[in-house]
């Protein structure tokens, strides 16, 4: 019997490993509480029972804002050059998925994307809309580049998983976009 | 998962990432000839790469199977293109796997940048890119 290509299976239990991290943290927070509860006078907030920093909160905080900051320059982009909303909303929905999976929300735009009629232009986006889409190409390539770092700075093995994964998205993003979006 | 059954498992895929392009590379011709060509090179010094390592470990490498079954007909240069980017999703699985397990940063890294090589490869043959390349559902 021939074999096949090995499918993928762990999909599942490494997301699930990323939102098993969450739960680890409260379970952490949870136990630490309950260490209160007993009857005997026992010493205040021992360092034992002191809920543990999340070591990688940095890296997670790092990685929520360069998302964010992509949503917003996706949204500023189309804001001015509606003409590239359809090359661009594939990449906008990746990134909220991205901000969702590491725990953060969306931020609402200084701008709508409805038309260039609704707002000033914004600042920072070239006039020209070829400059324009080099400069989002950049921004996912720069993105890709400071995810790897992330992933190579976390110290839980899902969070880094996940951002290798955020990575590899903009990277390629940045080259779908050079390829003539 | 260990790091080891990581390896194994990025190798295996390797194996079937080499006889898939072997295939692809046969049908694909003109602009998409190099391409194919370059993408065969890259997964058989990535099956090399990673067969070392587990050598270097004191493990046996897992070998390539006899055949492998294609998982759709491969007749036409879209069916090639197809089949070249169901490749590089599911190597792209086995390699947020060795993410999770590598346990060293070095072997990290290397894992990190063939994933987002798989993902930027997947795109150009599909022209698209899910948003979680190796966690998302692979087809």
């Amino acid at each position: 019997m021939p074999g096949q290509p090995p499918a993928p299976s762990r999909r599942s239990a490494l997301i699930g490993g990323c939102a098993g991290l969450v739960g680890l943290v409260g379970t952490g927070l949870g136990a630490a509480a309950c260490s209160r509860g007993g009857g005997a006078p026992v010493p205040s907030d021992p360092p034992s029972s002191a809920p543990v920093p999340d070591p990688d909160a940095g890296v997670r905080e790092s990685a929520r804002w360069a998302e964010e900051t992509l949503v917003l320059l996706h949204a500023a982009t189309v804001a001015r050059h509606p003409g590239l909303g359809a090359a661009l909303a594939p990449a906008t929905g990746h990134h909220r998925v991205h901000l969702d999976a590491l725990g953060g929300t969306a931020p609402r735009p200084a701008v709508t994307t409805t038309g260039p009629t609704t707002t000033t232009p914004p600042p920072g986006v070239p006039d020209d809309q070829a400059a324009a889409l080099a400069a989002v190409r950049e921004a996912e390539a720069d993105a890709a580049a400071e995810r790897l770092l992330d992933c190579l700075a976390s110290t839980d093995p899902g969070l880094a998983a996940l951002l290798a994964s955020v990575g590899a998205a903009e990277a390629a993003h940045a080259a779908l976009l050079a390829g003539g979006a | 998962m260990s790091e080891v059954a990581a390896l194994q498992a990025a190798l295996a895929g390797e194996h079937a990432c080499v006889f898939g392009y072997g295939v692809a590379g046969g049908v694909l011709t003109g602009d998409e000839e190099e391409p194919a060509r370059a993408a065969f090179d890259t997964h058989r010094r990535r099956r090399d790469d990673l067969a070392r390592l587990l050598r270097a470990s004191g493990t046996e490498p897992v070998a390539a199977l006899p055949g492998y079954a294609l998982p759709l007909p491969v007749r036409t240069a879209a069916e090639a293109r197809e089949l070249a980017g169901l490749l590089e999703a599911r190597q792209a699985v086995l390699l947020a796997d060795l993410v999770a397990a590598a346990g060293s940063s070095a072997l990290r890294e290397t894992a990190a940048r063939w994933l987002a090589d798989a993902a930027v490869r997947g795109a150009a043959w599909s022209g698209a890119v899910t948003a979680l390349p190796g966690l998302d559902p692979a087809p």
